[in-house]
């Protein structure tokens, strides 16, 4: 990595750490020794932004290595089906086991996620391998699931009360403010290593760019890489959904709009992509508290912001490419 | 350096045996679907075989472990796209691990003017020029040290005459210093030119290994090429071949 790199990764950091504090103290008075006040950092805030973080990571980052490990800059944990088999778990323990007291909902429904992650995971892998040499097989197959999960959830809503299915449609649309300490204390300890090694995984990841015998060629036991990485992202991308619900686009958005502006270097790309997906996240939430006053769905905002910002950086690589 | 023994492929390969020194520059020619491809793979340990024995150095080419073997032979795929639009630069630095080209490779390859650009906008040709060097680059500290083991398959595909022999002259050239290259392709007078080992292949099979095209018959050639093979002789007193349909 060279030194201008190093210098963009030491932005990135500093503006993770001034967007987390803005968020943190966001609306609070110094010195903080209100009761009140003390309660809202610690109970509200720091779990608010610890899951921005954890969150915004995972799905960048996990994004940023499936796009190169499937040869597909489209892939993302939603697109490929990992995001989809978690929310049919959610959705079919929200609607048939919704009537269980709401304090063990809470801790049941991300550990449904998780199962749902992996199982899709699994599925869609086990799919591709019988297409074998063929890069596209994962992303169908993780259409086809995605399909397959969508109609599920389709019938469960018909078949549902008025309450389970708005408790549904809401966790869909994604929140940061569902996780707190019991779940933070599961998914820290998760989460952190998993990221810290995904966003090491760059001068490997750099041999993939050209398809698995390329990376063979350069040194890659590439069957075995393949395997651990999809089911690494498959982890934290169910830990993620299992904490904050479905999130769209963080992940297609962030390694788009860095490769765009900072080239291929995945020693560069993934770790910016960790770093920018947290900021997104937590910018996303400062937007709707500054601008709206209340909390509104992660997904509607981030889709809203990313969209524009996503065709931008489209037009910006077609002009680039004549 | 190199040697294989009865190696098997199912439908690829059938019990094929040849060896090759250090320092000879062979050329392996025969028909589209003969096996040219599948041998160059089978030799960079790329293909699991059903039957049969590849070893680099004395040593089962299935001892070695992939880092090991990643710098001291590289293979230059035929087919090599990708779907991300990478500036030659990042290419050759993402497999070489250095900036800059040694100046031998920009001498022969001529690269420096389209390294800022994307590999996936420069023609057929040029194209394979980065590819080339991306392979070579792979192993040079090995090629400066007399040690690497090139593999390069149809590495002439695109590039202009001029570049073409530019390319050849550097693999002769790597030749010198000890290394042992195999290409494929399908010119007759580079082969002649260059080569001084060439293994013919026809179904399958390595169905002739010459030190030069002088030592078979034009009917020979034409048997494994499918198609008539004559040759005239230039004022120097080489061969020129020339193909036509029967």
């Amino acid at each position: 990595m060279n030194h201008s790199a190093k210098l963009w990764l030491s932005a990135f950091v500093v503006m993770l750490i001034v967007s987390a504090l803005l968020l943190l103290f966001n609306g609070l008075s110094a010195p903080f020794t209100d009761p009140i006040d003390q309660q809202i950092l610690l109970k509200l805030r720091l779990p608010l932004v610890l899951t921005a973080c954890l969150v915004g990571s995972a799905l960048a980052l996990s994004s940023a290595n499936l796009q190169v490990l499937l040869h597909n800059p489209l892939a993302d944990p939603g697109i490929i089906g990992i995001t989809s088999g978690a929310s049919l778990c959610a959705a079919v323990f929200l609607l048939l086991g919704g009537q269980l007291a709401p304090n063990i909902v809470q801790y049941v429904l991300p550990l449904c996620c998780f199962v749902g992650a992996i199982l899709s995971t699994a599925l869609i892998y086990g799919v591709a391998r019988k297409l074998v040499n063929n890069h596209s097989a994962v992303i169908l197959a993780g259409i086809a699931i995605s399909t397959i999960g969508g109609a599920i959830v389709a019938w469960l809503h018909f078949f549902s009360d008025a309450q389970s299915m708005r408790n549904l449609t809401f966790w869909l649309m994604g929140s940061l403010h569902q996780a707190d300490w019991p779940i933070l204390m599961f998914a820290i300890p998760l989460l952190l290593p998993l990221i810290v090694y995904l966003a090491s995984q760059g001068r490997a990841l750099n041999w993939y760019y050209f398809g698995h015998n390329s990376a063979q060629l350069a040194g890659l036991d590439v069957h075995r890489f393949h395997r651990k990485m999809l089911l690494l992202c498959a982890l934290s991308v169910g830990a993620a959904v299992s904490m904050a619900g479905s999130i769209a686009f963080v992940g297609l958005l962030v390694p788009h709009l860095l490769r765009n502006f900072f080239g291929y270097d995945n020693r560069f790309i993934l770790p910016a992509s960790a770093l920018l997906g947290a900021c997104l996240l937590l910018w996303v939430e400062l937007v709707s508290s500054w601008v709206i006053g209340i909390s509104l769905p992660v997904s509607m905002l981030t889709a809203t912001l990313g969209g524009p910002v996503f065709l931008y950086s489209i037009a910006r690589m077609t002009r680039g490419a004549k | 350096m190199l040697d294989f023994n009865h190696v098997e492929i199912k439908h690829r390969l059938k019990n094929v045996s040849g060896s090759a020194q250090a320092g000879q520059f062979v050329h392996v020619m025969g028909t589209n679907g003969s096996g040219k491809s599948s041998l160059l793979h089978s030799l960079a340990g790329l293909l699991s075989l059903d039957k049969g024995m590849v070893r680099l150095n004395r040593q089962d080419l299935q001892h070695y472990s992939l880092p090991q073997l990643a710098t001291i032979r590289c293979l230059q795929e035929q087919q090599q796209q990708s779907m991300f639009a990478l500036s030659v630069a990042e290419v050759l630095h993402f497999f070489s691990g250095q900036h800059g080209l040694p100046e031998e490779l920009e001498q022969a390859l001529e690269l420096k003017d389209f390294l800022p650009r994307p590999l996936n906008q420069l023609s057929g040709g040029e194209a394979r020029r980065v590819l080339v060097a991306r392979a070579l680059l792979q192993v040079w500290p090995a090629i400066e040290r007399g040690q690497a083991l090139v593999l390069l398959d149809e590495p002439n595909q695109g590039l202009d005459f001029k570049h073409q022999h530019l390319l050849f002259q550097l693999l002769a050239q790597i030749c010198q210093q000890n290394n042992l290259v195999i290409v494929n392709h399908h010119d007759l007078n580079l082969c002649q030119q260059y080569a001084n080992q060439i293994w013919l292949m026809q179904k399958g099979q390595i169905v002739e290994s010459l030190r030069s095209l002088d030592s078979i018959s034009n009917q020979a050639l034409s048997h494994i090429f499918g198609c008539g093979i004559q040759c005239a002789i230039d004022h120097t007193g080489n061969k020129i071949f020339q193909t036509y349909l029967d």
